[in-house]
């Protein structure tokens, strides 16, 4: 009988001793995290105001105590911290903290210095950088301009960055001394610089690189920007600290904790119970929420990323242009926004989001089933069975059969495909499909519709495709947006897309934050400046 | 004992290598490439044909697999798609966390279980006891993450007294090792429920009974002392099941755990962390049976004879395997 | 996922083939005492009930389960609509009654599916034991090995959502337990005098198989039947709440938690019946197959 007994507690013994072996680990961790980073914070800022206005006209309505951690509540976390792996927004929020690029752009699109302080073209094909001299990366490595040849080279044969860096050619550029550099390119390409100042050109150290292995970096990054990665929770948080070394301005608050929250309800329960400062991606249907919490509030406004319905250029039921303005016709697109987004979004009538450079409105749409019914009988399309792509996810199911609804409404049959975009490729383009897309700039505005590209438009016209071509390499920006112009008024004579939707940037944002700027950008925000009060 | 065990080992690794051959060729054969989803939609087909080149994913099925069965007994299960990270120290990063809310929810399952089962085999036929039994099978037939939805709607929302989700403190536990526990628990009643009516009617509690001992002590010592073996495999069966089963309740309570980390790989076909995550769980389960099985053989010594274990715990292991694990 | 599997594990029996039955004499006897069962009998009642929703869903609820009245999104239970409307502004209670015919569709045919090949395994193996036991039995390992519900996942991630690859996935990971319940059915069937008889009277082994041992152990696999069904469901809930379930708009359980879970915290309702459902169905079976087992195996009711 004692033997069941001792053997119970033994069991349980081992189990525990299993589990807080791999606690032990992480909390321990946390706790010298946080008592390494209390001391340096308080000075300075906790002898401003209280209850000084911040830029933005919110209220630090505070006791004058000022956190020395910025909490942000993000939907993921990073693949990757590797420097030419800054694929998607989760990745270059914190990659913006702990690199820097040879240059940065603001909210406007201008380009600013960041690791260079001056450039010029050469000629059409080379831009001459001058470096920053005083700049050393976390460790204490010197920055060269070795450094940025060889992050250039890498993002060739990192594959999530090749495609963006085409124009790049590794054998036209040069190092001319330690603070001046080359860049070439094959051809004239006109994005470039918007290119170096975006996420897959951040600027590692070689010889930590080397060192370390690729691999092992990406987990444990080096680098010359403001903050630098001290812990990172797999799947939970990621933890950055100032750079003691970083060139600029040290940043207001010692440390910043990533928090990762995968369901939107729950990012606004985060704010609810204080544990976060800010809130990425707030659902449309969760803003009057965060505005009624004390002390929290919704930025909002309009993004670089809009919703279309792609239909495949080589799909036979398709090819009839009547077929596609019925499609359209058929389509209440703002009952489908509204239906779709709770306010998490715009009407978008035009073929990019409307702050892109070169945008075309063209004006209310127009809703007119009536219409569609006339040009499918005409076009002799009446029984017509399309299929409709979606990526999982419960906004595209409702999008999805929103648009289907509209559409049986005039008498085409819509199946909802549902796979993720993996099984998608092998089973051929998709008659007609939802996706998201972001434009910002020349180099991805229009690249859905370019032949390389290839997935789910299956674009293959040839008039369109050189247009796409020569926008490229156009520096003039008069001869650019005569360009774009055309090129919008082309998409929108043949009607492959209906782009529906722009979504909104939505935080949900603590009013004790000072020195908050909105930025629509999710991975640009000035985090760097921001105090945060108790 | 130690010839069982090494026997149950080496049954082990055809069972393994099965498992492994299962999965690979699942992914393998289904149509998709990994490599369109990591690259997404920017990438051209050269770059597609870099990736599959870079991760050999251009070499025939059989060598694949066997390279595969190679490295991982190197303890190598190869390289993450997405984080190009060692697959083995993402789930060892993760691990922990599973088996700690495992643990929690074991423990939950065990205190509500066995009070409920002791109650209920006590008051036998009363109200009580139906309302437990009643109560125990609507536990079993709640979807573990529905409970947790209407866990997280009550206490983290209206409440607002525990958080929904995240492991930051320890009040974040609470929430999914109930969710996940209740389900258990039902089963753990019936079957204290069951045995511990068997242990009352035997001859030494009614002995107790005659000398005047105190009736909680009776039940509390006497007969539960007796009824808690076939209790405790059971309870070592759940815990291993959960240990892979939670995988719902972690993305409900956005645990960071190992099921959560498979069920996003799957979504983006990481097949080097599909493949490992599962054979990772399939080992420690196969482990924690193995284990099971050991101290149940040891626990009793009515079982080491070898009638009584080949009966008895074969008849726990077959009618709870009986629907299959 | 389920823990619908500790049922078995409560009663004490010393081995699955005692439900067998042993002579057609007993049926009425079974039926008196399943009918006894005042539990068993609820849940037979909600099976009916449920297999009336699953037939006729058109007569008990609106035949059209798909317009959307996107003004009409959320409403909360009402005389009009007794269970509220959902996202799309669609009546949550004619989605769930046609919800209920999906579930129990890809619920039996997965089942049914499952049952035919594992039980065929299952008599093989447990038929002419030794090697081919030992082969067929390991196979079963491997697929007991993997958690159920991480297998069904990797199959439909592998071959998409569609209503047939989820019925691949789910009937998959139950023929483990049919092959096991019908192995060691057959076994205790296999040594009987009459099974003897029959081999006697010169009966080939397929013939043998069919005729006269797999009635007899026919008992405990219509119990798994019922109990593979609770879990079937459960497991189609959870596919589907990940998003890996019946595509949009075929009305789902599942698939309502998972979209009502982004909404739960503005309007209850459209967590609360879709669940309620779940639970429901999954209840029913298990008291049914609870009840036949007790029905089925007399000794149990001292």
């Amino acid at each position: 009988m004692r033997k069941q007994l001792v053997l119970a507690l033994c069991a349980a013994m081992l189990l525990t001793a299993c589990s807080s072996g791999g606690g032990d680990a992480t909390t321990a961790a946390a706790g010298a995290d946080t008592t390494a980073a209390a001391g340096d914070s308080a000075g300075e800022t906790t002898g401003e105001t209280t209850g000084e206005a911040a830029p933005t006209g919110a209220a630090a309505s505070s006791t004058g105590n000022v956190k020395d951690t910025i909490v942000i509540a993000n939907e993921a976390e990073p693949t990757s911290l590797d420097p030419a792996c800054g694929n998607g927004l989760s990745v270059n929020l914190v990659d913006n903290l702990i690199y820097d690029s040879l240059v940065d752009r603001d909210q406007e699109g201008n380009i600013l210095p960041r690791l260079a302080t001056e450039w010029e073209f050469i000629d059409d094909t080379h831009i001459q950088f001058k470096l920053r001299e005083d700049v050393v990366f976390s460790n204490g490595n010197p920055f060269t301009a070795s450094d940025v040849i060889f992050s250039l080279n890498r993002t060739l044969d990192e594959p999530t960055a090749l495609s963006t860096m085409v124009w790049y050619s590794p054998d036209e550029s040069s190092v001319v001394d330690d603070h001046t550099v080359i860049v070439g390119m094959h051809e004239p390409y006109a994005a470039a610089l918007y290119v170096l100042a975006g996420g897959r050109t951040w600027i590692g150290d070689e010889e930590t690189i080397t060192e370390m292995g690729a691999d092992a970096h990406a987990r444990m990054p080096v680098g010359t920007g403001p903050y630098k990665l001290t812990e990172w929770v797999s799947g939970s948080s990621l933890s950055l600290t100032a750079n003691e070394n970083y060139w600029g301005e040290q940043p207001a608050t010692p440390n910043v904790r990533i928090n990762v929250i995968a369901e939107p309800n729950n990012r606004v329960i985060a704010l609810e119970t204080g544990e976060a400062d800010q809130a990425l991606y707030v659902s449309g249907s969760d803003i009057d929420r965060v505005n009624a919490i004390d002390g929290y509030r919704i930025e909002q406004g309009p993004s670089e990323k809009y919703y279309l319905i792609t239909m495949a250029m080589d799909c036979e039921k398709l090819s009839d242009i009547r077929v596609r303005q019925a499609l359209c016709y058929a389509l209440d697109k703002n009952a489908l926004v509204a239906g779709s987004f709770d306010g998490g979004a715009h009407v978008l009538n035009g073929y990019y989001p409307s702050m892109v450079e070169g945008f075309k409105d063209f004006g209310e749409w127009e809703y007119d089933p009536q219409k569609a019914t006339e040009l499918l009988n005409e076009a002799g399309a009446t029984g017509l069975e399309l299929e409709l792509h979606i990526l999982p996810g419960t906004e595209y199911q409702r999008m999805a059969q929103i648009v289907q609804a509209y559409w049986e409404a005039v008498g085409i049959k819509v199946n909802i495909e549902q796979s993720a975009l993996a099984t998608r490729e092998a089973q051929g383009p998709w008659e007609t499909s939802i996706r998201i897309a972001t434009a910002d700039e020349i180099s991805n505005i229009l690249i859905i519709y370019e032949k390389e590209f290839g997935s789910r438009l299956a674009p293959n016209d040839d008039h369109l495709d050189s247009m796409l071509k020569e926008l490229k390499t156009i520096y003039d920006t008069d001869e650019r947006l005569a360009l774009e112009e055309e090129i919008q008024d082309y998409l929108d004579e043949i009607r492959f897309s209906i782009p529906f939707a722009e979504v909104d940037t939505i935080y949900g944002v603590s009013d004790k934050i000072e020195n908050y700027v909105y930025d629509r950008r999710i991975d640009r925000q000035n985090i760097v400046d921001w105090v945060v009060y108790e | 004992m130690i010839k069982f065990i090494i026997r149950r080992l080496l049954m082990m690794i055809p069972i393994m290598l099965g498992v492994v051959l299962l999965v690979f060729s699942m992914l393998y054969f289904s149509p998709g490439e990994p490599a369109r989803y990591i690259l997404g939609d920017m990438a051209t087909e050269e770059d597609v044909e870099l990736f599959n080149e870079e991760n050999g994913l251009n070499d025939p099925f059989l060598v694949r697999y066997v390279n595969y069965v190679l490295d991982a007994l190197h303890g190598d299960l190869g390289t993450s798609y997405t984080t190009k990270q060692p697959v083995l120290g993402e789930i060892l990063e993760r691990f922990p966390t599973t088996f700690k809310l495992t643990l929690l929810s074991t423990f939950v399952s065990v205190v509500i279980g066995i009070t409920l089962g002791i109650i209920s085999a006590v008051k036998q036929y009363s109200v009580w006891d139906n309302i437990v039994r009643v109560v125990a099978m609507i536990g079993v037939s709640m979807p573990n993450f529905w409970l947790g939805l209407l866990l997280i709607l009550f206490f983290s929302v209206n409440l607002g007294v525990l958080p929904a989700s995240g492991i930051a403190t320890w009040q974040s536990w609470i929430l999914p090792s109930v969710a996940i526990g209740c389900s258990s628990a039902a089963g753990i009643m019936r079957m204290t429920r069951s045995s511990m009516l068997e242990a009352i009617r035997q001859d030494y509690i009614r002995t107790a009974r005659a000398k005047g001992q105190k009736e909680m002590v009776i039940i509390c010592v006497h007969a539960l002392r007796n009824a808690i073996i076939p209790v405790m495999t059971l309870v070592g069966i759940n815990f291993s099941r959960m240990l892979g089963g939670s995988s719902i309740s972690e993305i409900v309570f956005a645990i960071p755990g190992l099921g959560n980390l498979i069920i996003s790989a799957i979504n983006v076909k990481n097949a080097p962390l599909v493949q490992g995550g599962i054979l990772f769980i399939a080992v420690v389960m196969a482990f924690c049976n193995l284990v099971i099985d050991v101290l149940y053989a040891y626990v009793d010594p009515r079982i080491r004879s070898q009638y009584v274990k080949a009966k008895s715990k074969k008849a726990v292991n077959a009618a709870v395997k009986k629907e299959g694990v | 996922m389920s823990d619908v599997k500790n049922k078995a594990a409560m009663k004490n029996t010393d081995d699955l083939g005692d439900f067998s039955i042993s002579s057609r004499g007993m049926t009425k006897d079974i039926i008196k005492r399943f009918l006894r069962n005042k539990t068993a009998v609820v849940g037979l009642v909600i099976i009916v009930v449920l297999a009336v929703c699953a037939l006729f869903p058109a007569q008990i609820s609106d035949p059209d389960y798909q317009t959307l009245h996107l003004d009409n999104a959320f409403a909360l239970p009402s005389a009009e609509h007794i269970l509220g409307t959902d996202e799309l502004g669609r009546d949550m209670f004619t989605r769930i009654i046609w919800g209920c015919r999906t579930s129990l569709t890809i619920g039996l045919t997965s089942v049914a599916g499952a049952c035919i090949v594992g039980v065929t395994i299952g008599c093989v193996a447990g038929f002419y034991s030794g090697v081919v036991d030992n082969v067929l039995m390991r196979l079963i390992d491997i697929l007991m090995a993997v958690p159920n519900l991480l297998l069904g996942i990797s199959v439909v991630a592998a071959l998409g959502s569609s209503i047939s690859n989820l019925i691949i996935a789910i009937g998959l990971g139950s023929i483990s337990a049919f092959a096991r319940v019908a192995r060691s059915a057959v076994i205790t069937v296999r040594g009987q005098e009459y099974i003897e008889a029959a081999r006697a009277t010169g009966a080939g082994d397929i013939r043998l198989m069919v005729k006269y041992v797999l009635p007899n152990a026919l008992a405990p696999i219509i119990v798994q039947v019922s109990m593979g069904l609770a879990t079937a469901i459960l497991n189609i809930s959870g596919l589907s709440f990940i998003g890996l379930g019946v595509p949009a708009p075929t009305p789902e359980w599942g698939s309502m938690l998972s979209t009502g879970r982004s909404y739960m915290r503005d309007y209850w309702h459209v967590i609360t019946f879709p669940g309620i459902a779940i639970m429901l169905t999954v209840f029913a079976f298990n008291l049914f197959g609870d009840g036949l087992r007790d029905a089925l195996d007399p000794r149990l009711k001292q």
